[in-house]
């Protein structure tokens, strides 16, 4: 992954996003709506994130948030606590994954874009669908116990698998390419609802949508 | 999750797996998927001279419930005219199989699948497309 579009969180800006202190009492209090999961790490939603600043972020909000450390709070705070850190698991868990991180970017940037089953290429249905056929080979090779229809299938499998995967890589690597073009767009300013911008997010989405099927393929495979 | 008695059935004993000469003019191809899961779906129905479909066929390579709404799919088709097979709504798939909510793009899926493979067998056919019938997809 490239690490070169860095937006390091702002201290200040993480500050008040978890802590609003309560105007009456002045206690630190967190009742306002909660952020989305970039802006739970002080980050813009791009694509692209710096990982390492993802991970020491997280690792310093799951410190200030941990239950533990307000047992003797109030009960609504410790509701509110728990809350958080519910929030922060999630939020980390979602963007440390570059899929799952550009899948939800496109749920908030444009909730309108979802997963189109015409826009899969056709050629791509037959070739997950032949492929899981020879798989199932496989399967029933190993259900019959039987050493040398089992081997045959193993033959005949390998080099689907590494078909497979080389497409893979090849999907993964457009992703990235296709994100850092979106991510030049967004730090150039381009709302989300930009021509460009709504291109960008529809070929990331045919991306995802074709790795999802990758993925089921390569499971089935194994 | 609970799945229901039906599906079950349709899962352990499904009807009519297999496939058809995807090269006869009489037959019909469907190939549907789900970019959400990865499932892949194929259907393929035989239509006879009288215009009623004589036998329907699948492969499903997905969830339990994609494997019963395609397998259910194929048992209702056998028998009717292919009008009466554009008419399967999978709000009638999921009523049948009892599919719970999350399971219900299994349906829809078996749904486009019908569409799908009528429409390949009307293109071969010359036989013109319905409107509802053209954004169908793939076969």
């Amino acid at each position: 992954m490239k690490s070169t579009a860095l937006h390091a969180p702002d201290q200040a800006r993480l500050q008040s996003l978890h802590f609003q202190p309560d105007a009456e009492s002045g206690v630190r209090i967190f009742n306002g709506p909660l952020p989305d999961y970039f802006a739970t790490f002080g980050l813009e939603p791009r694509i692209h994130l710096d990982a390492a600043a993802l991970r020491e972020t997280f690792l310093e909000l799951s410190r200030r948030f941990h239950p533990d450390f307000h047992s003797g709070a109030s009960e609504a705070l410790r509701a509110e606590v728990l809350r958080r850190s519910s929030l922060i698991n999630n939020a980390h868990r979602t963007l440390r994954d570059l899929p799952k991180r550009a899948d939800y970017l496109i749920q908030l940037l444009a909730p309108g874009i979802e997963s189109n089953r015409n826009a899969v290429p056709p050629e791509l249905l037959e070739e997950m669908f032949d492929i899981q056929e020879a798989g199932e080979a496989l399967k029933e090779a190993r259900v019959a116990a039987d050493g040398a229809a089992l081997e045959a299938a193993e033959k005949m499998i390998a080099p689907l698998r590494e078909q497979v995967r080389a497409t893979r890589t090849a999907v993964e690597a457009g992703l990235d390419a296709q994100g850092a073009a979106l991510d030049e767009l967004l730090d150039g300013g381009h709302a989300p609802s930009d021509e460009k911008v709504v291109a960008a997010l529809k070929g990331i989405r045919l991306s995802l949508d074709r790795l999802n099927y990758l993925r089921t393929v390569l499971r089935n495979l194994h | 999750m609970a799945y229901s008695d039906k599906i079950l059935e349709h899962y352990n004993n499904p009807r009519n797996v297999g496939s058809l000469d995807k090269g006869s003019k009489s037959v019909g191809t469907g190939l549907v998927g789900a970019p959400e899961c990865g499932d892949v779906m194929k259907l393929q129905i035989e239509v006879a001279e009288d215009g009623t479909i004589r036998d329907a066929k699948f492969k499903t390579f997905g969830c339990g419930s994609a494997i019963a709404s395609s397998s259910l799919a194929t048992e209702w088709l056998k028998g009717k005219s292919v009008d009466e097979a554009l008419a399967i709504k999978n709000t009638a798939i999921v009523e049948e199989l009892n599919l719970p909510p999350i399971k219900i793009h299994c349906s829809v899926l078996a749904e486009d699948a019908i569409k799908a493979a009528i429409k390949d067998y009307m293109e071969k056919n010359n036989i013109a497309i319905p409107a509802e019938l053209a954004a169908a997809g793939h076969h």
